[in-house]
């Protein structure tokens, strides 16, 4: 395993095992939550739709949820199916 | 672009794709009016229904001409906002027509965005050669603007004096991802291409064109003539796909000049075999590519760059996740 192969290991390692309720970075805790949710450890997922227009308006108006929810990834292995 | 090519651009790729997320930009967009949209969103209720799972809208803008009207309506039509905007006047390098400036207008518009409809916008930002030689002074302006996300984009257009070295490309992101992420201030609530770039190496579902590889693949750009392109940064014939008013998308899909920018892209991967970020990088910008050197298939100018910030990245992302966790692994 190279160096950079062994750096993600063992940040993904350490990640799954760090209570974000003890992070009192915001954007740290963040990244942490939606890890540990990929890892279905509960959280909130990252929206793969989220591309590079900002925070948009359902975000800015406390519709974060529903523009969050799990699974809400577009860019789906179906959308490339239908592309190639 | 003509009601007809809205419609047929809707009709037939909205029957070919699960999903599309339908980006209207430019040039300026606002210049079509909002009527123009009016119609495009009826257009897209007309052929969907009720069904808004299938598609959204964003629009990126100058921000110049964007009044409370406009507001008002992509707020209605639950339309994604983004501002282009490069900072203050004195780095910036969008002007009007006649040569002026035009950030101190795109300020007025943020503020009136946040005073009058509590709405923090996103900004795109193009870095060039002028704004990122001062990133601690950037990442300032932007949260003294009180933008609720950047994401910032390397200058690759024509314009080679404004193209960042592979220097100042690793040393401006790399910095700006410090200022980021050391912020107690959780005002800039995103900052691209950082939340890419962590959650790629973290194996999380991301998806950027530049760092996703998904140019030919996740995108496709249509001209108000109704042309179909690769990219909207590759025009001419040689990256025409067809015409959506009288070609089908399975030929649209089966054109020899996508065949060949795959194909192009292809070679370019090759070159990236054995770097160890690839699996996060995904082998650069094609359009980076295309401006640098004339073709699609060549490596990425970034190159050197982007494997200095993957691993900035990686590392200082590892440095708090040991800190946190209380101990070394």
């Amino acid at each position: 395993m190279d160096d950079f192969e062994t750096t993600k290991k063992q940040l993904q390692d350490l990640m799954d095992n760090i209570d974000p309720a003890t992070v009192d970075q915001v954007k740290f805790r963040r990244l942490v939550d939606a890890f540990r949710a990929s890892m279905g450890h509960g959280g909130t997922r990252l929206s793969g739709g989220e591309i590079a227009y900002g925070r948009s308006y359902e975000r800015s108006s406390g519709h974060e949820k529903g523009h969050d929810k799990a699974d809400d990834n577009p860019w789906s292995d179906s959308w490339s199916k239908a592309m190639a | 672009m003509a009601d007809d090519v809205v419609e047929a651009m809707i009709r037939k790729f909205g029957s070919h794709f699960p999903f599309l997320e339908y980006s209207w930009h430019g040039g300026e967009p606002t210049m079509a009016g909002i009527d123009f949209y009016r119609r495009a969103l009826a257009a897209q209720t007309a052929f969907y229904g009720d069904d808004t799972s299938r598609y959204r809208n964003n629009i990126q803008t100058n921000g110049i001409g964007f009044d409370d009207e406009w507001m008002d309506f992509v707020r209605a039509g639950k339309i994604a906002l983004g501002l282009s905007h490069d900072g203050p006047a004195s780095v910036g390098t969008r002007v009007s027509r006649s040569g002026k400036p035009i950030a101190d207008k795109v300020e007025g518009t943020i503020d009136r965005l946040i005073e009058r409809h509590d709405f923090h916008p996103g900004v795109l930002c193009v870095v060039t050669r002028a704004n990122a030689r001062d990133p601690d002074g950037l990442y300032s302006y932007f949260k003294a603007q009180r933008v609720g996300a950047l994401s910032l984009l390397p200058h690759l257009g024509a314009e080679p004096e404004l193209r960042l070295t592979p220097d100042l490309y690793g040393s401006f992101f790399t910095r700006m991802f410090d200022l980021w992420m050391d912020d107690p201030d959780g005002q800039i609530e995103r900052l691209g291409p950082f939340d890419h770039v962590m959650a790629k190496i973290l194996g999380l579902p991301r998806s950027i064109c530049s760092w996703d590889a998904g140019c030919f693949r996740d995108l496709l750009s249509i001209e108000p003539d109704g042309g179909v392109y690769l990219c909207s940064a590759f025009q001419g014939d040689d990256h025409r796909l067809g015409n959506i008013l009288t070609d089908s998308v399975a030929d649209i899909l089966d054109s020899p000049n996508l065949h060949a920018a795959r194909a192009a892209q292809e070679k370019a991967l090759a070159e990236c075999e054995g770097c160890d970020v690839l699996d996060v990088c995904s082998g650069g910008c094609r359009e980076a590519s295309f401006f640098s050197f004339g073709e699609i298939g060549r490596r990425d100018p970034h190159c050197e760059g982007r494997r200095i910030l993957v691993k900035h990245v990686a590392g200082r992302l590892l440095d708090k996740a040991r800190h946190f966790s209380q101990g070394e692994v």
